[in-house]
């Protein structure tokens, strides 16, 4: 009877400890909301290491289908953090009287934006006077693109023309039909562009070499108010780009396994430079 | 964070501003970087 009696007890204690406020004994998960226009290879392979859970951390990619809904999705808080590209960033950040977006990490500092052209230009000038395709004329890759053609002596509007056209896949297809006569093809679509007979006429390199490209952007209030979580998944994400950078044929396969993509794809998502994440000062 | 004039370098006024640091926060990463 007495041991009964000290059994009921230590289940009642062993209750009220468990139903206790503020008492966990499972760690609490945290879901961050990311949108990419793929998968971000460092954010899947901190998940694949167990790195983010170690955090009490987990992440929910959302394939974005335009820099438009990416960015709004960002500013109304759809989304926590956003893979993109720097000129998004630029683009959107106060737009309007909208929340101010940050960059705080480069994704990949090899980031190459490709230029094509039809197979009739053979230099800058031939394009006076001709449309170019973009994806929205004030945002993406538009100002790179004017940024380059500026170095060679043409204006917006004055010696061509920016027409919205949307991603990659739809500007290849508008210079293939002779609505658009150059475009940024970003990868693979420069490839896709010079096989189908357009060509290859240089990158941004050569007049914006230290350019940003691919970025991590977060919503500079939610940034602060989520100091903690954003700062352990940083860690985590500089950890894999760590470890990809320093043996990225390991981070191939761990990628592969994590995602069933073939062994070379997964090679291939990887960052073609990750120089420890921070975005170059010089612009 | 180094000052680039923005507005110069794309040719247009930028919603934020010309500065670079207005579009960047590097305290976050400062925060981890010595943790890798």
């Amino acid at each position: 009877m007495r041991n009964r009696c000290w059994l009921l007890v230590m289940c009642m204690v062993c209750t009220i400890v468990l139903v206790w406020p503020g008492t966990s004994f499972a760690q609490e998960v945290r879901v961050l909301h990311i949108s990419a226009f793929a998968q971000d290879a460092l954010t899947t392979l901190a998940q694949a290491s167990g790195s983010l859970a170690a955090a009490g951390l987990d992440v929910q990619t959302t394939i974005a289908p335009s820099s438009t809904e990416q960015m709004q999705g960002l500013s109304d808080g759809t989304y926590d953090i956003a893979a993109t590209a720097f000129d998004n960033v630029l683009a959107w950040s106060g737009r309007t009287g909208g929340a101010t977006i940050v960059s705080i990490a480069q994704t990949d500092s090899g980031t190459l934006l490709p230029i094509a052209v039809r197979p009739e230009i053979s230099d800058w000038s031939d394009l006076r006077g001709k449309p170019l395709g973009v994806d929205a004329v004030d945002t993406a890759f538009a100002v790179v693109l004017r940024r380059v053609l500026r170095a060679h002596g043409l204006e917006l509007n004055t010696d061509y023309t920016f027409v919205p056209f949307g991603g990659p896949a739809a500007r290849l297809a508008a210079m293939q039909d002779g609505r658009a006569y150059g475009a940024i093809l970003n990868p693979p679509f420069d490839a896709m562009g010079v096989a189908a007979g357009m060509r290859a006429f240089g990158n941004q390199t050569e007049v914006l070499p230290d350019y940003p490209g691919g970025v991590l952007a977060v919503r500079a209030d939610w940034a602060e108010a989520n100091r903690q979580d954003l700062d352990a998944f940083l860690r985590a994400w500089l950890q894999a780009g760590t470890s990809a950078a320093s043996d990225p044929d390991a981070a191939a396969v761990m990628l592969a396994n994590a995602t069933g993509v073939p062994l070379p794809a997964a090679r291939s998502a990887l960052p073609v430079a990750f120089n420890g994440g921070a975005i170059q000062e010089r612009g | 964070m180094t000052v680039l004039d923005l507005r110069n370098l794309f040719g247009y006024q930028l919603p934020m501003g010309p500065r670079l640091d207005a579009y960047v926060d590097a305290s976050f990463f400062d925060d981890v970087s010595g943790g890798t």
